[in-house]
């Protein structure tokens, strides 16, 4: 009977882990972690990902060993061990369809989520008794992070699970259980050193932890302590040899481990709410638990460590085993300069929820305000839980604003890791938008989801155009710079712009529109013309201001003058109009990196010569009203360098003194500056 | 191996005798003899190459300064000081700006003596958090604390700039000192002074506003627990008779303690405050009616209310507060001011020791682990254990709120008045770690307690004075936001004034950091304008200080023998030339035509300066 709620909770877990599994397309590392895992149970040889170790993948590739699959050999990138080609090739290119081969493959990883999930029991319950153990498990179970990460093929749950076996094991022992609990705890961290390199983490928490364990506890001795800590590590040797292909698997991992950063893009820049930075954000994976972690979890927490002060002497080592995993694998975390998810800080999560059980027992005992209290925990979590369900990667809570709000905190695998594809696919289905174009994370071409797209680009990015259904990834809006050569160029939508719509957790759609009878329709961005080109105008100088020789944003620069400058002759302010065809004609004779003319077919110094001739009429006419100044205005601009001003105002002044030499001659300096005959 | 012995032995005493809860007269002597030293550290920091760090001199700091130097000649004594019409940012409170006159008074009118009145103030600041402290957590508390504000970068930076931020600290800890002093004597004359000192508060700085908020609601419980005693526990004739010494917080309520001097019931006590609070408040009131709210319009116009970013209706305004209340929360120990004149950017306001011992003083108030009652330096002025607690945190959360409403946030001068409430917190987790070390090794936890707090003040000492004199210091940001090189570049135009007459630039011939370096000369420097270009007269040359290309390029035309005697970049990116023409060009008459060019240049550089 007592039985019966951890299996319902664990039942859940896999219910909510298998039902997010099925509807999330492929994801960031799984397009090499699925397909090498593959190659690993199916041929022995470990040659593809080296940068991460074996079991967690191997893990997945076991239940495709049961389909009919094409051979590993004849797979492109095989042969040169290119793990990403093979794995694109493998995923969209067999026999299999790619959403059997992913949901099979996801299958073993909720199975170590369960796992882990018992052992989370098994540990709290000893710790703290029946009930708190089962509110340990509603954290586990219904933490978002871990329904996320736990329905993918990666390497983050396997080795929280692996971790949390091994100190468990290391806590029994120290509690006076006898060799086994050494067995256990060897194989655990040989297990955990498999499945993911932060397990060396692991292995010196195994050891700092017997080491405080002897200082609070007396009875553990320094002989047990060694001879136990002998064992342990001997025995994950052994796992570790073993399990990356024995005779030569030491090896392997270390030249595997000396590969780590493999898959680092060198410009790379962290994110982290509102910043960049190359080095990283000491206290990022700490932001990244406040905001990710489910706030009841963090109530449960902070009453939790009121209880730490009144530990008596016994309870201290178990404080000690609770607090400093989660204390470690943080300062782990410090160090990282890889801000990419709070995936990488998963091991600290079991040890907090471990102490949770703590407040849970505390409040337990107290009367019906603190048995009141608890449950109102249980029901505030499920219920925003099962709120996020199934976009479990994109969750953030209150703090953070909720999904909607953490894309401004954080970004990668916190917010977008191409999980919504098959999601859009069916939304581009039910809308049949005219024309679709997209920038997201992109494990796979969307065209592998059956997308009928074209990519977001530059000009897409800093003029949209009205009509077209836009749709941008979270982490992508987030992005330093979306061209590696031409650094600082990023979608300024976020800032400018509300999305129209949201398609799972991690995509924003996007309609522009500049005609006023859609002002305050809430399916399109309304921007008045003015304004559209105005916004353009504003980031493309701000790219030329980084970088001055960037020939595509100088030609959509000219463009976007020469655009302004139609619109405005169209609306009857020649003058306007006529300095936009100026600096259209500047802009588009500027440096450029090539040497030659910008990338468009455009020409504006003929568009400026036309109209010159289509506007002086206008202007005289506007001249005569206030002959005199435009003479001296003329002047000043000049000197002031401001051709097209000093042009206009020349113009001006000519058709009220054509006999004005110095303004003729100013007037034709000008236009030789501009790069355009004497009119 | 005796000496050893006797030295420790000297040491374990000197320290038990220190951190003796109840003070005797040689452990008086001493903390007197510590608290002594903390003040002269803390002003030493203060004072420390002051006329070099900060540099130069910031337009606020100008500006005070000139407000200040009206003040001292006797030509105002404003309630609140207007600004000249144009500038639209409501004006400031006067009181920084009439301690400022004093110091003028004193050593004179300059950009030291402006970082002066900071200092000055900045030092009277940490005895005052430190007494105040102690009335209600006890002597050690209240020098850990003193110790921890004068070593706070956060306020070591304030204290050397010149701005009137600076005087919400102190006068947070004015308000707490008269509190207590209410709260124990219990006298007519104790509740004006609090009444008189809350109201003086409005004459600081607009973050003061958050401290009579934060103290509101800790009187109404204080009050109430007081009430809730007295008719628990009438205490008896004979426990009256031990007088004021003993009494307990109902004797507040039920007035059962022998008074030495005449004691009131709290509601007269209330009343006399607002009394004396409103009579302080009065002339800035008045004043406040005759402008019509214009006095807010600084508050209004950095208030997060009703600020919508650029463009769409991309951000309501409670997803900023949400964000800003993060970033506030935040700012003591990961991120503070991005702001390079009040903070290293990217660096949190609390050096890392002090923020741990402000989360383990945080820890220690909801564990309920405050010094023992008995243990607050010999004072009778407690509150009740609940709300001296809530009092303490409502003084750190309250004073966050001006930073937390408004934009660029977190700020370090807006959030200033939550520094006091901090250091005490950090103080109270100092000695809430030094106490369980005492408990946990005897005999000599003692020694041991007082050497953690010794070592961890002295390393976040160390740290923070580094952080200021060497990372903040020679940061060029820093240099740049205080305009470094301007007091020497207005000192060697002024040595080209002496046989030269100098025209500046608008926007250098209007910027008060400018006038405020050449008070008390004649003006040495004329403005640019037609007069000064087209029909000089006398028989000195003309220098021409300015950064618009446009106009030196006219000038150049108009006088091809100037000569370049240098050239410059202050406040704009832009380089700057000083164009010397000699006295016997300046006689050419100009034609009419040109006088014109002249004359539409400098309208058009007056009314689109470049800066």
């Amino acid at each position: 009977m007592l039985a019966l709620p951890v299996l319902l909770l664990l039942a859940l877990f896999a219910a909510l882990a298998i039902s997010s599994a099925a509807g999330n397309s492929v994801t960031g590392d799984e397009v090499a972690h699925l397909p090498a895992g593959y190659t690993y149970v199916r041929t022995g040889d470990f040659r593809l990902n080296p940068q991460h170790p074996p079991l967690a993948k191997a893990l997945a590739g076991l239940p495709l060993l049961a389909l009919d699959l094409d051979p590993v050999a004849a797979t492109p990138g095989w042969e040169e061990a290119d793990e990403w080609t093979f794995g694109r090739e493998f995923l969209i290119g067999n026999r299999q369809p790619l959403r059997r081969i992913l949901l099979l493959g996801r299958l073993p990883m909720v199975a170590v989520g369960l796992l882990l999930g018992a052992l989370l029991f098994a540990w709290a319950r000893e710790l703290w008794g029946y009930g708190p153990a089962l509110f340990v498990l509603l954290l586990y179970a219904l933490s978002p992070n871990f329904l996320g990460h736990a329905a993918l093929v990666t390497t983050d749950v396997a080795v929280v699970c692996f971790t949390v076996l091994a100190l468990y094991a290391l806590w029994r022992m120290v509690r006076g259980g006898g060799r086994r609990y050494a067995v256990g705890c060897g194989l655990g961290l040989g297990l955990a050193l498999l499945a993911k390199y932060t397990g060396v983490v692991t292995a010196g928490l195994v050891a700092v932890l017997a080491a405080g364990a002897w200082f609070l506890d007396r009875s553990f001795t320094p002989r047990r302590a060694a001879a136990g800590l002998g064992v342990i590590f001997a025995l994950a040797l052994l796992v570790v040899a073993l399990g990356f292909g024995a005779p030569a698997g030491l090896l392997h991992y270390r030249d595997g481990f000396a590969r780590i950063y493999a898959d680092a893009n060198p410009r790379w820049e962290g994110f982290l709410w509102g910043e960049y930075s190359p080095t990283g954000f000491r206290h990022y994976y700490l932001l990244a638990m406040l905001w990710k972690t489910p706030l009841p979890t963090l109530v449960a927490f902070a009453v939790a460590l009121v209880s730490v002060s009144a530990a008596t002497p016994r309870r201290r080592v178990d404080w000690l085993f609770v607090l400093l995993p989660f204390a470690a694998f943080h300062a782990a975390g410090a160090f990282n300069p890889a801000n990419i998810g709070i995936r990488h800080v998963l091991p600290a999560y079991p040890f907090l929820f471990l102490a949770c059980g703590a407040a849970a027992a505390r409040l337990g005992r107290a009367r019906w305000p603190g048995r009141a209290g608890l449950a109102a925990l249980c029901v505030w979590l499920a219920a925003g839980t099962l709120r996020a369900h199934p976009h479990y990667i994109s969750y953030f809570n209150g703090i953070a604003g909720g999904a909607e709000g953490g894309i401004h905190h954080l970004d990668d695998s916190n917010v977008e890791w191409g999980q919504d594809y098959w999601r859009l696919a069916r939304w581009v289905e039910r809308r049949r938008p005219s024309e679709l174009a997209v920038s997201a994370f992109e494990p796979l071409a969307p065209s592998a989801y059956g997308l009928d797209y074209r990519s977001i680009g530059l000009a897409d990015v800093t003029r949209p155009t009205p009509g077209v259904t836009y749709v941008a990834g979270a982490h992508h809006l987030q992005r330093n710079s979306l061209f590696d050569d031409w650094p600082g160029v990023r979608f300024e939508w976020l800032r400018r712009y509300r999305p129209v719509e949201r398609i799972g957790g991690s995509l924003l759609v996007y309609r522009f529109s500049i005609d006023p009878a859609d002002e305050g329709s809430p399916n399109v961005v309304y921007l008045p013309p003015e304004r559209w080109f105005e916004d353009s105008i504003d980031q493309l100088e701000a790219i030329l201001g980084r970088s001055p020789r960037f020939p595509l944003a100088r030609a959509l620069l000219a463009a976007d003058f020469l655009d302004r400058a139609r619109w405005r002759e169209r609306e009857g302010d020649p003058e306007a109009a006529f300095l936009d065809y100026v600096r259209s004609a500047e802009v588009a004779g500027g440096p450029t990196s090539t040497g030659g003319g910008p990338p468009w077919a455009g020409d504006p110094a003929a568009e400026l010569r036309a109209a010159v001739d289509r506007l002086r009429p206008a202007l005289e006419a506007a001249a005569l009203a206030a002959p005199g100044a435009y003479c001296l205005d003329g002047t000043f601009e000049r000197a002031a360098g401001e051709l097209g001003p000093a042009a206009v105002a020349l113009l001006r002044c000519l058709a009220t003194r054509p006999d004005d030499l110095a303004a003729r001659a100013n007037l034709a300096r000008t236009f030789r500056e501009l790069g355009l005959s004497t009119p | 191996m005796r000496d050893r012995d006797a030295l420790s032995a000297r040491v374990y005493v000197a320290a038990r005798r220190w951190g003796r809860r109840r003070l005797r007269p040689t452990g008086r002597t001493l903390g007197t003899a510590v608290a002594l030293a903390i003040v002269l550290a803390g002003a030493a920091l203060r004072l420390h190459r002051l006329a070099e760090v900060p540099p130069g001199l910031f337009v606020d700091q100008a500006l005070y300064g000139l407000d200040a130097y009206r003040i001292a000649k006797g030509e105002s004594f404003p309630v609140f000081v207007e600004n000249p019409a144009g500038i639209d940012s409501g004006g400031r409170e006067p009181l920084f700006m009439i301690v400022m006159a004093g110091v003028f008074a004193l050593w004179g009118a300059s950009p030291t003596t402006v970082k002066l009145t900071s200092a000055l103030i900045g030092i009277a600041t940490i005895p005052v958090v430190g007494w105040a402290a102690s009335r209600f957590f006890g002597a050690r508390v209240g020098l850990l604390a003193a110790a921890l504000l004068a070593l706070s970068r956060w306020h070591l930076t304030l204290s050397r700039i010149g701005f009137r931020a600076i005087l919400v600290p102190l006068w947070v800890g004015l308000v707490v000192l008269a509190l207590s002093a209410l709260l124990r004597r219990r006298t007519a004359g104790a509740a004006v002074a609090f009444g008189a000192i809350l109201g003086a508060g409005f004459y600081t700085y607009p973050a003061y506003w958050s401290v009579p908020l934060a103290l509101a609601p800790v009187l109404g419980v204080a009050l109430w627990e007081r009430r809730r005693h007295g008719r628990r526990a009438r205490p008896s004739p004979a426990a009256s008779a031990g007088g004021a010494e003993r009494a307990t917080p109902g004797d507040v309520a039920t007035g059962a303690a022998a008074p030495a001097s005449p004691r009131r019931t709290p509601r007269a006590l209330a009343a006399l405050a607002a009394l004396a609070f409103l009579l302080s408040l009065a002339p800035l009131l008045a004043h406040a009616a005759g402008r019509g709210g214009d006095m807010l319009a600084r508050v209004r116009g950095t208030a997060i209310v009703g600020g919508e970013r650029a463009g769409a209706p991309a951000a309501a305004p409670e997803v900023s507060l949400r964000d800003n209340l993060q970033r506030v929360a935040f700012m003591l120990h990961l991120r503070g001011d991005s702001e390079p004149r009040h903070n290293i950017p990217g660096k949190s306001m609390l050096d890392p020791l002090t923020g741990l011992a402000f989360l383990l003083g945080l820890g220690a108030i909801a564990a309920g682990r405050l010094p023992p009652q008995e243990g607050r330096g010999g004072s009778r002025d407690d509150l009740a254990a609940r709300p001296l607690a809530a009092g303490l945190v409502l003084l750190w959360l309250v004073p966050l709120l001006p930073s937390a409403l408004t934009h660029s946030a977190p700020h370090a001068l807006r959030a200033i008045g939550a520094l006091p409430a901090v250091c005490v917190i950090a103080a109270l987790g100092l000695d809430a770690a030094a106490r369980s070390v005492g408990r946990r090794f005897d005999r000599w936890g003692r020694v041991a307690g007082v050497a953690l707090l010794a070592a961890a003040i002295a390393a976040a000492g160390a740290l923070e004075v580094r952080g200021y004199f060497v990372e903040w210091a020679g940061r060029s940001d820093v240099a740049a936001g205080f305009t470094r090189d301007l007091p020497a570049f207005v000192s060697h135009l002024s040595g080209l004034a002496r046989d030269a007459d100098v025209v500046l630039c608008p926007y250098l011939y209007e910027s008060l950091s400018v006038r405020f370096l050449t008070l008390e000369r004649d003006p040495p420097f004329l403005p640019l304008d037609a007069g000064a270009v087209i029909a000089p007269a006398g028989a000195r040359d003309r220098v021409f200080v300015c950064d618009e290309p446009a106009m030196n390029a006219l000038l150049l035309r108009l006088y091809p023998e100037a000569k370049e005697a240098g050239r410059y970049a202050i406040h704009t990116a832009r380089t700057g030339r000083i164009l010397r023409v000699p006295a016997a060009s300046l006689h050419a008459r100009l034609e009419e035509r040109d006088q014109e060019l002249v004359r539409h240049f400098i309208a058009r550089i007056q009314r689109d300066p470049s800066s």
